[in-house]
């Protein structure tokens, strides 16, 4: 197994190993929540309300508000980010849409277009 | 990502609306709405679906409600709980399993022999 996933974020060590992953090959329209991390390899359309880690992975096309923990995004992602911890936009990630968060991270690379609110 | 990569979604998490594609799925939560898969769909033990459900195969563990077609197999377990109306070529309930709806095995009965003339 290797240590990076394909959403080209690290595994965080500990973490179980299984969690939610909704894969390449498939298209979720509508909302989705709960309180476990997501991963999203496929396409989401509609809503995502989860008090946990969602990870936009490297081909995931998500267009979706997004009411999370925390957000990282490695693919495409267009809608508003609200986030009680951190949002971080990885190297060949896309974000448009506003951010409210209190910590943002944008890796060199990153593309992203909106507005930002750290909520200070 | 191979097309029988299995795809999980877990106990703590619910989906309202339309899950498609070709992925094999294993729901351990919710899921309301309809689930049309080109792979088979599982619905494990603790998860609830209420969903129109179209899959290759279905195996179901927990509470499934909805219609349900699979072009292969419909597979359901001890201590399933299942409403619907199932239309499968292939179909197996296990003693223990509930189940309330009608069934379309979709085969051509042979034709009934008469005697008569």
């Amino acid at each position: 197994m290797a240590t990076t996933s394909s959403s080209g974020f690290a595994r965080t060590s500990g973490a179980s190993g299984t969690g939610t992953v909704l894969g390449a090959e498939l298209t979720v329209e509508g909302e989705i929540s709960g309180n476990e991390p997501l991963q999203v390899e496929g396409t989401v359309k509609g809503r995502i309300a989860v008090t946990d880690t969602v990870t936009i992975g490297a081909g995931a096309v998500v267009e979706a508000d997004l009411e999370v923990r925390e957000a990282k995004v490695a693919g495409a992602l267009t809608g508003n980010v609200s986030a009680s911890e951190r949002v971080e936009v990885g190297t060949e990630g896309r974000l448009i849409g506003d951010v409210r968060s209190p910590r943002l991270l944008i890796a060199e690379g990153a593309s992203f277009k909106g507005h930002v609110d750290m909520d200070v | 990502m191979a097309q029988s990569e299995m795809c999980v979604i877990g106990p703590g998490i619910r989906i309202n609306g339309r899950i498609s594609g070709r992925n094999a799925l294993a729901v351990h939560g919710q899921v309301e709405g309809t689930v049309s898969l080109e792979a088979a769909l599982r619905v494990e033990e603790g998860a609830t679906v209420v969903a129109d459900v179209e899959a290759t195969t279905v195996v179901v563990r927990g509470a499934l409600s909805g219609n349900v077609q699979a072009s292969e197999s419909i597979r359901i377990e001890d201590g399933a709980r299942v409403i619907g109306d199932l239309r499968t070529p292939r179909l197996s309930i296990a003693e223990g399993a509930i189940f309330k709806g009608s069934v379309d095995m979709d085969v051509s009965l042979p034709p009934v022999q008469t005697t008569e003339g």
